[in-house]
């Protein structure tokens, strides 16, 4: 019922836009106009509920990694185990899963490496926070857009222009548990528009000593994992950019000690040290081939390599080393375009080749010399050739109509369609509805085809999704979505034993809520809540899937206008842990203080994270100790953080 | 909750769509689908007349209503742009807010060939009308000299409608008293 009043053309407006193209100029000079809304608009064309955080967000609100930005936005949430941060949300997010089934690009470029297809969000990921001007989520699948892996939603990273920049900064931060980055940024815009970013930092952190109650004997130094906990990272970005054409490239190189028992055969308190190293170059045209065809080529190569070194339970060869290496390219080319009044005809097709897929694990014998017989190596690769089309059809002046495919064949794997179909109606300038259909798929990874052979299947969902969007006034601005998933053929142990197949199903549904808005004296506010109801293949309550979260978000000028506050609250509900303990839900506070102006070029920022310094835990990936009902990883308490930069 | 929580969107919207406005975007659409009866154009061998729009989706979409209409005999055409590399095509060009950057590159590109370049705040010197907003209301600045080195004679009519008039003989920005 309510559905009918939403869909009720306002009959009073419904002639008046026709008018304006037959009212005399003298009287059109003289009508009232709502100025367009001044809150911060998607790019990304989509018909979800995009979330955006901005560069102005990121400072206000102290974030420092794409991990905290995840985590600020509605019905998302991160959770860490030490050694990765793992992203969750609308029902996906099981434990240890890495953050693969959405999709993480910057500037166009896919970031997942192609093993695990794992897309880094923590200090292993690519990007310096102080690059981006923007961070965009898509909620719903995008595999009709973008194909593999785009299950969940997307999120796109949209670096800053050297010109913003305008200078070369340096920069210092130190924070809690002897955490330091160091880096230097230049960026300039040239006369004949020419634009140049570049960047380079390090990070180092000697990280804590921490206690783990499920290894409290006193052959485990009573439970104490000393001294591994450190973390580094080093980091380059260079982007530049002239009329249609980008070149970027960027690094990355994060070397991690996991204090944890990470694994099942793995040593308490002896060195775990995990190396993630990823590196990309991407280059792009844009242009318009005459005034009604848009083109963009694109060209990007990406390498990932991983090397871990453990100590496992296992007298004769005690030291597992893992090195894992992955190279692929590929090329895109797209166009739109916009021959007849009423339609955005997009259409192009993309080749992608994952040419090195190297997986290996050796063991070694207390003297250092290598076990041949147990180590392990593994070569794949795939190349993967897409085709997809998607026409805009602006039916009425208020409705509009969206319809595509993209059709992928992978050369280990069928080829596979993606559809949706999506039917947007703006009854007024400040509202819209838009409601989707859609499908998306997974293919198995290299890392799926080790591990399950034959049986890696790929997997799919059919997401069902309904937005609505509406502007209260050009400041104020409420969003609420409903969404369904249902995922089939996913990966499952059918015996118990082991024995793996693609038969799984499941379903998650929820409901979301958010209100923003941005007051001319510089005063932001966004408030979400998200309720969400996620069943696993066992038709049983999903594990780390909490059935609510909530986010909220205050940041205004402090009198005398040169500081700023930020402040944040998430609450993070009750969730299932492996063993299906509940975990108690967990609000936590966070505090910024920022500079508003620079003064002789210097700028800072200050931040308290968890607050009220609140004991909480978090959905730990593995098994600690069977039986001893402890399956969670308690996470840190109240840290500091301060950060000073200098434009020259 | 859920229930309520809906009616109550369904409310605001109805309520917003009985509400008597038009949008910024959907007036300057009108805007420039005006300008191209308000200026004199030089003969062109073109059978169509180009309005393009750079920088901004929602004018776009809303210039869309006026495409196959006609000016002085010719189908006039809407190009939604994504880059500079066409503009030379266009008989009226709209900058939208998120192309202000590109402004003196359109200028040099343009050069004195006929395009009126209309852009959204940004430079009068550049352009050859400037929008912005006054009391609620779509106002336009005019740079004369700048459309008259184009070969682009201005309508009386148009000249009167705008905030300010800027002439090549006094180079200073002159308001003109207008009827309102």
């Amino acid at each position: 019922m309510t559905l009918a009043i939403c869909f009720q053309p306002g009959p009073a407006r419904a002639t008046e836009v026709e008018d304006l193209a037959t009212v005399p100029f003298a009287q059109l000079v003289q009508r009232e106009v709502v100025s367009a809304s001044a809150l911060v608009r998607q790019i990304s064309d989509s018909p979800s509920a995009v979330a955006i955080v901005t560069a102005e967000d990121i400072r206000a609100y102290g974030y420092r990694s794409i991990a905290d930005v995840i985590n600020s936005m509605r019905g998302l949430y991160t959770t860490s185990d030490r050694r990765y941060e793992y992203m969750g949300g609308r029902g996906f997010g099981s434990p240890g899963d890495y953050t693969g089934r959405i999709m993480v690009l910057i500037d166009g470029y896919v970031t997942q490496d192609s093993l695990f297809n794992q897309a880094y969000i923590d200090e292993s990921g690519l990007l310096d926070l102080a690059l981006v001007e923007r961070v965009e989520y898509v909620p719903g699948t995008g595999s009709v857009t973008y194909g593999n892996n785009a299950m969940l939603g997307i999120i796109n990273i949209v670096t800053r222009k050297g010109g913003s920049l305008n200078a070369l900064q340096l920069s210092t931060e130190a924070g809690s548990h002897d955490a330091y980055r160091q880096r230097v940024s230049y960026g300039k815009r040239f006369e004949n528009g020419a634009d140049v970013l570049l960047s380079a930092s390090t990070y180092d952190a000697a990280g804590q000593n921490l206690y783990f109650p499920a290894y409290d004997t006193p052959a485990n130094n009573g439970g104490w994992a000393n001294g591994i906990d450190g973390e580094r990272n080093q980091r380059f970005f260079g982007k530049f950019s002239y009329e249609g054409l980008v070149v970027e490239a960027g690094y990355v190189d994060r070397k991690k000690t996991v204090p944890t028992k990470a694994t099942e055969f793995s040593v308490f308190n002896t060195p775990f040290t995990i190396d993630d190293e990823n590196s990309y170059l991407n280059a792009s045209y844009e242009t318009d081939l005459g005034l009604h065809l848009y083109s963009a080529s694109r060209f990007y190569f990406g390498h990932y390599a991983h090397e871990g070194h453990r100590v496992i339970d296992d007298l004769t060869t005690p030291y597992a080393q893992r090195k894992h290496q992955a190279d692929w390219w590929g090329v895109d080319q797209k166009f739109v375009g916009k021959w007849f009044a009423n339609h955005s005809i997009l259409f192009g097709m993309e080749y992608r080749n994952d040419f090195n897929q190297y997986l290996s694990r050796a063991y070694f014998y207390p003297n250092g010399s290598i076990d041949s017989t147990s180590s392990v190596k593994e070569n794949y690769s795939r190349n993967t050739t897409s085709v997809y089309v998607a026409d805009e059809y602006r039916f009425h002046d208020r409705w509009r109509l969206n319809v595509g495919a993209r059709f992928d064949k992978a050369s280990d794997l069928n080829g596979n369609w993606s559809p949706r179909v999506a039917l947007i109606f703006q009854p007024d300038f400040r509202t819209t509805l838009k409601a989707s259909y859609s499908e998306a798929f997974r293919m198995p990874n290299a890392d799926d085809k080790a591990t399950y052979h034959l049986q890696a299947m790929p997997e799919f969902v059919k997401a069902k999704e309904f937005v609505v969007q509406h502007d209260l006034d050009r400041r104020m601005r409420l969003t609420g979505t409903v969404y369904e998933y249902r995922r089939t053929e996913q990966m499952i142990d059918v015996t118990g034993n082991g024995d793996y197949a693609a038969v799984g199903n499941s379903r998650s549904r929820g409901l979301e809520m958010e209100f923003e808005s941005r007051w001319d004296n510089g005063v932001r506010l966004r408030t979400s809540g998200a309720w969400q109801n996620a069943r696993d293949t066992n038709g049983q309550d999903a594990v780390n899937s909490p059935n609510v979260l909530a986010k909220f978000q205050l940041t205004s000028p402090l009198p005398g206008d040169w500081l700023r506050a930020g402040l944040e609250a998430q609450y993070l509900g009750s969730r299932l842990t492996a063993e299906r303990r509940r975990l108690e839900g967990v609000a936590l506070a966070n505090l910024t203080f920022s500079t508003e102006r620079k003064w002789h070029g210097m700028s800072a920022s200050f931040s308290i994270r968890n607050l009220f310094d609140r004991n909480y835990e978090v959905v730990s990936p593995f098994t600690w100790a069977p039986g001893t009902g402890i399956d969670s990883l308690r996470m840190d308490g109240r840290t500091y953080w301060v950060q000073l930069n200098l434009d020259i | 909750m859920m229930r309520r929580l809906l009616a109550l969107l369904a409310l605001w919207i109805s309520l917003a769509a009985y509400a008597q406005v038009v949008s910024e975007h959907d007036m300057k659409a009108a805007y420039l689908y005006n300008f191209a009866h308000l200026f004199d154009w030089p003969e062109s061998s073109r059978a169509n007349f180009h309005l393009c729009v750079l920088g901004d989706e929602e004018v776009g979409a809303a210039l869309q209503r006026f495409d196959e209409r006609r000016v002085d005999g010719k189908r006039i055409v809407i190009a939604r742009l994504s880059s500079l590399a066409p503009i030379r095509l266009c008989d009226i060009l709209y900058v939208g807010a998120g192309e202000q950057a590109s402004l003196p590159k359109v200028r040099s590109t343009l050069g004195n060939q006929p395009t009126l370049v209309v852009a959204d705040r940004g430079n009068l010197p550049a352009v050859g009308v400037m929008l912005g907003i006054e009391n609620d209301r779509l106002v336009f600045d005019v740079n004369l000299e700048h459309c008259e080195r184009a070969g682009l004679k201005a309508k009386q009519t148009l000249l009167g409608f705008a905030r300010s008039v800027r002439r090549a003989s006094d180079g200073e920005v002159r308001p003109v008293s207008a009827s309102r």
